[in-house]
């Protein structure tokens, strides 16, 4: 097992320089660079820049110099210095913006999968344990609603009733108010007030499908012969499922989970965005759509290397669950 | 199998105490705020609460020794010695702001206010299109106008009578929002050790060059003395005055606050302190870290604009990525005739929306004190008339500073190209092409449809709707045979394809666009729509491939020189290729030929004058002519309409019908809440 683990962390350094060099071509491909994102933006406003001004500032962000010398000023930068670079669109570090936001993210999105899981369990076992009965119809029902039904459109809907209702309209995270204040009790309520709409969003979402796939592992091990034999030995119903057939039906969740840690750092982009929520998502989006090179190059590469962390601990995590499973 | 160490209860156990311990530690406080070293910080008693917070009027009631009202706002830190009395703050002679100052008097009537109360904003950035905290000028005339051109910065200047030399005198007394004094270092600073600097190299601007043309060479500076300064340009430069009134450039072309500006300049700057800055800054080259600094005042709201002084009515005091803070600035020079010390509002303060989607909802939510401009649309309006009756709040609707979407024809497209079916259309000595068009277009329809009837008739080739003319006219060019498809061949015999290429920036250019297909296609043209992301068109349009084109520009302010924005490829390329032949010199582009060399004796006859004067006008009128008659542009329908939503309680606004919604935002100064 050492030697599995050693080696699929050894193949993550290549595999990062090949991602930085696709990553650093995609994010350069579309027309023009950073300056012509900001240069419209001005144009916008009703202001105008020369083509010395344009100049100036493609010297001032390293633009001016050929591509294949500013993927190597960067990844130099990356490799010995540590240093991710200072975002062109908001002129701080890299590594300041994302600390700031990605703590953010991940509190959301563990929550919501923490409610994913929590909905979706129990009704999973529950539609398997009674098939074919009005509550399994009832929760297939919903479960199909809720893989069917786009996340923005959920959000927007449930807005769009809140306001109608309460007369409250739900403007990110926090009131403004508390958006920069220090955390109080009060804070504290104020983002429950405002957090459970996107966490209902996510988590109705998100359970759909895990409902769906619990059903059917759970119903494929419900008839097998070990349970039958369980039974037959006068083991107490409750314990009959939850000891042996929830396990192996967790197997699919438990190799899942490698893909939450990219996922729970990288956060939910089009509910942020309609939401107003900032998270690492919207910030995400607007530096690549402006060709910030070393936002969106930075964030690709930390995303990179926990997807592959996060399936080297899923399949560990899964070797140690299921006894059958082997590594060669 | 080997035995495991840790049994799966006692795992699961771990695990779920370890995610639980993340997320409380994601909540703990993440001390974000970034603040200035060197701007104070807002005193503990103004709260950080979203509600306007009036100040009844000023304990201390009487006036200083000169004659001011102190702010209450900033009475603390007076008391407490951080901040010197109103009387030591204001220059000799401050500006009197009153009836007819900021804006016309029909269009604003002007009360003198009283202080307090917070402006709340949702934009998508840091002042999002609100020029609050950016309209400082070194002239002032109301609204968008030129004409008066009142000292702003300066206490006087003169202009020589062939408008080649401007001496300009500083007040006396002025002072950056650091409390430094304002003086002609600070115009030095830039002229010698930015723009002339080899080493920092900083791209000079277009209207410091003489007539606004690089080949007239840059202006002349001299210093008289501390506070006068003189321009010295190679040829009449009257349209310079223009320049000095308009927002769009700002003071910062002339003066930057230099003590300020040196602790990142090499030449100026501690070599140690210089280091431990740049490494505080995680830069290694001290220009980009200048470059960096010295903010533009496009973008005062950024965060890295902290700390920098300004001269204008708030500054940024807290910058987070979801907030900016702008409160008032101490040193601002504009006072009311009873004393007080603009603005009278004493903050700013912007919650920063993801798109505009979400600014609309803060407005309903009633977060927001002022929207205008292009944060909200006339389709908006059955929504936002609801936060009236909720939240105490005011709709009114003026003409705006741009025009909604204009159709651009290229005068260069396939100039370079043997037997272009184009040019031979558009070099036609009697533009029927251009008039065809024009024809073939509705402006009512489109007004009805997509401006729900609120805009007026075209400004500019007002022919209405007239088919017939339009098929004749093409039917004259070598149009008249029709192809399988019943639309016309060209005169060649093949078929024509007329392409319109744009960008969508605003939700009201595609129904736009698809409605002019409409109109034209009735004619018998063949019309296709390309619709590109908004850097690819900029790199079409400078490529000459674009022929023809739909983008809004800034037609209400040519007439007082504010805007320039109908030369041939500032918005809509109509000639771009003639446009890189001026700029260059005559190096790259095309020669323009005699008709398109018209206009550019024109423009730069106009030049010569402040736009404002007769002969600017003059100037101005032939000009205007000349881009109908070629028709390089055609109106899709008349002079927009916009909506301002402010709080009730506030005076001072423009009126219903006022001609710029784009004034809403630059008076800001001067609004007040009045509680009754």
């Amino acid at each position: 097992m050492v030697k599995f683990i050693l080696w699929r962390i050894g193949i993550l350094i290549p595999l990062l320089v090949l991602v930085s060099i696709v990553s650093f071509i995609v994010i350069q491909l579309p027309p023009g660079d950073y300056v012509d994102s900001y240069i419209r933006n001005l144009e916008l406003q009703g202001g105008s820049l020369n083509d010395a001004q344009k100049e100036t500032l493609q010297r001032q962000y390293g633009l001016d110099k050929p591509l294949i010398v500013q993927y190597f000023m960067w990844i130099s930068k990356i490799v010995l210095h540590g240093d991710f670079g200072n975002s062109f669109k908001y002129q701080r570090p890299v590594a300041d913006l994302l600390m700031e936001r990605i703590p953010r993210t991940i509190f959301l999105s563990l929550a919501s999968i923490f409610f994913t899981w929590i909905i979706a369990i129990p009704i999973g076992i529950l539609s398997a344990l009674k098939k074919y009965t009005i509550w399994d119809y009832f929760f297939t029902f919903l479960s199909f609603l809720g893989l069917s039904i786009p996340g923005f459109l959920l959000a927007l809907i449930l807005l769009y009733i809140v306001f109608t209702k309460t007369g409250n309209m739900i403007t990110g995270l926090f009131s403004p108010e508390y958006r920069d204040a220090p955390w109080s009790i009060a804070k504290f309520t104020d983002m429950l007030h405002n957090v459970w709409l996107p966490l209902l969003v996510l988590s109705v979402t998100g359970s759909g499908g895990l409902v769906r796939v619990l059903r059917a592992t759970l119903l494929d091990e419900l008839k097998k012969q070990y349970v039958t034999t369980a039974r037959a030995k006068g083991l107490p119903e409750w314990r009959v499922i939850m000891q042996y057939p929830i396990r192996i039906a967790i197997n699919p969740i438990i190799s899942t989970i490698g893909w939450m840690l990219p996922g729970v750092v990288g956060g939910e982009l089009v509910v942020s965005k309609v939401l107003n929520i900032p998270t690492v998502g919207p910030m995400m989006l607007d530096a690549v759509l402006s060709q910030d090179m070393y936002l969106a190059g930075g964030f690709v590469l930390i995303l990179c290397s926990l997807t592959v962390v996060g399936t080297l601990v899923s399949d560990i995590l899964l070797a140690w669950s299921d006894p059958r499973i082997r590594f060669d | 199998m080997a035995k495991k160490h840790l049994s799966r209860r006692q795992f699961l156990v771990l695990s779920a105490t370890g995610a639980a311990g993340a997320i409380l530690a994601a909540c703990s406080p993440a001390a974000t705020a970034t603040t200035a070293g060197d701007t104070t910080k807002a005193p503990e008693a103004t709260k950080a609460s979203g509600a306007v917070q009036p100040t009844s009027a000023p304990a201390a009631g009487g006036k200083s020794p000169r004659g001011f009202v102190e702010v209450p706002f900033l009475a603390e830190r007076v008391s407490a010695g951080k901040l010197p009395p109103i009387d030591e703050r204001l220059p000799e002679e401050p500006f009197v702001v009153g009836p007819g100052v900021l804006i016309q008097e029909e269009y604003g009537p002007w009360t003198n206010g009283e202080y307090g109360g917070q402006i709340d904003i949702a934009a998508t950035w840091g002042t999002g299109f609100l020029n609050i905290a950016q309209a400082s000028t070194p002239l002032r005339s109301p609204s968008q106008t030129t004409k008066a051109s009142r000292p702003n910065l300066f206490s006087s200047y003169e202009i020589s009578d062939d408008f080649t030399t401007f001496t300009f005198h500083l007040r006396k007394g002025l002072k950056w929002s650091d409390g430094e004094p304002v003086t002609t270092e600070d115009v030095r600073f830039v002229f010698e050790d930015l723009y002339n600097d080899p080493d920092v190299q900083r791209g000079y601007p277009t209207e410091l060059y003489t007539q606004g043309a690089s080949a007239n060479g840059k202006a002349e500076l001299t210093i008289a003395d501390e506070y006068t300064f003189s321009l010295k340009f190679s040829k009449p430069y009257g349209m310079f005055v223009a320049v000095l009134n308009s927002w769009i450039p700002g003071y910062d072309i002339l003066i930057k606050p230099a003590h300020y500006l040196k602790k990142f300049h090499a030449k100026y700057a501690d070599k140690a302190e210089l280091e431990a800055v740049l490494k505080e800054a995680n830069e290694t080259d001290w220009v980009k870290l200048l470059n960096n600094k010295d903010v533009s005042h496009w973008d005062t709201g950024e965060i890295r604009a902290l700390g920098m002084p300004v001269l204008n009515a708030w500054v940024l005091v807290e910058a987070t990525d979801t907030r900016r803070i702008f409160e008032r600035n101490p040193y601002f020079w504009h006072v009311d005739s009873d004393g007080k010390q603009l603005p009278y509002i004493d903050r700013v303060v912007n919650n920063i929306a993801i798109d505009n989607n979400a600014t609309l909802n803060a407005i309903m939510a009633g977060k927001v004190t002022l929207a205008g401009g292009n944060n909200i649309s006339l389709s908006q309006m059955p929504t936002l008339i609801r936060t009236v009756e909720q939240f105490g709040r005011k709709i009114f609707t003026t003409g705006s500073f741009n025009f909604p979407p204009m159709l651009f024809l290229n005068h260069d497209f396939e100039y370079d190209k043997e037997g272009s079916v184009w040019q031979t259309l558009i070099t036609d000595p009697d533009n029927r092409f251009g008039k065809a068009i024009a024809a073939a277009m509705d402006p009512d329809e489109v007004n009805k449809s997509v401006f729900f009837g609120k805009f007026g008739a075209p400004f500019m080739n007002n022919l209405g709707l007239d088919l017939d003319t339009a098929n004749k006219l093409l039917d004259e060019l070598g149009f008249d045979k029709r192809g399988s498809d019943g639309l016309r061949l060209g005169p060649d015999g093949q078929p024509f394809i007329f392409r319109i290429t744009f960008a969508t920036e605003a939700p009201e250019t595609a129904s736009v666009a698809e409605l002019l297909k409409e109109q034209i296609q009735k004619a018998g043209l063949h019309v296709e729509l390309e619709v590109v992301d908004g850097t690819l068109w900029d790199q079409r349009r400078n490529a000459n491939q674009v022929m023809a084109s739909i983008k809004w520009n800034d037609g209400p302010a040519w007439p007082t020189g504010i805007s320039e924005d109908y030369l041939p490829n500032h918005k809509g390329p109509w000639s771009p290729m003639t446009w890189l032949y001026y700029t260059s010199n005559g190096k790259e582009g095309r020669k323009p030929p005699a008709y398109l060399q018209e206009f550019y004796d024109l423009h730069t006859a106009r030049k010569a004058y402040p736009p404002e004067s007769d002969k600017g006008q003059e100037i101005y009128k032939k000009m205007f002519q000349w881009m109908s008659d070629h028709y390089v542009m055609i109106p899709t329908v008349g002079p927009q309409v916009k909506p301002s939503l402010v709080d009730a309680r506030l005076q001072n606004l423009p009126v219903e019908g006022a001609p710029f919604d784009l004034d809403v935002y630059i008076n800001a100064e001067g609004y007040w809440f009045k509680n009754a």
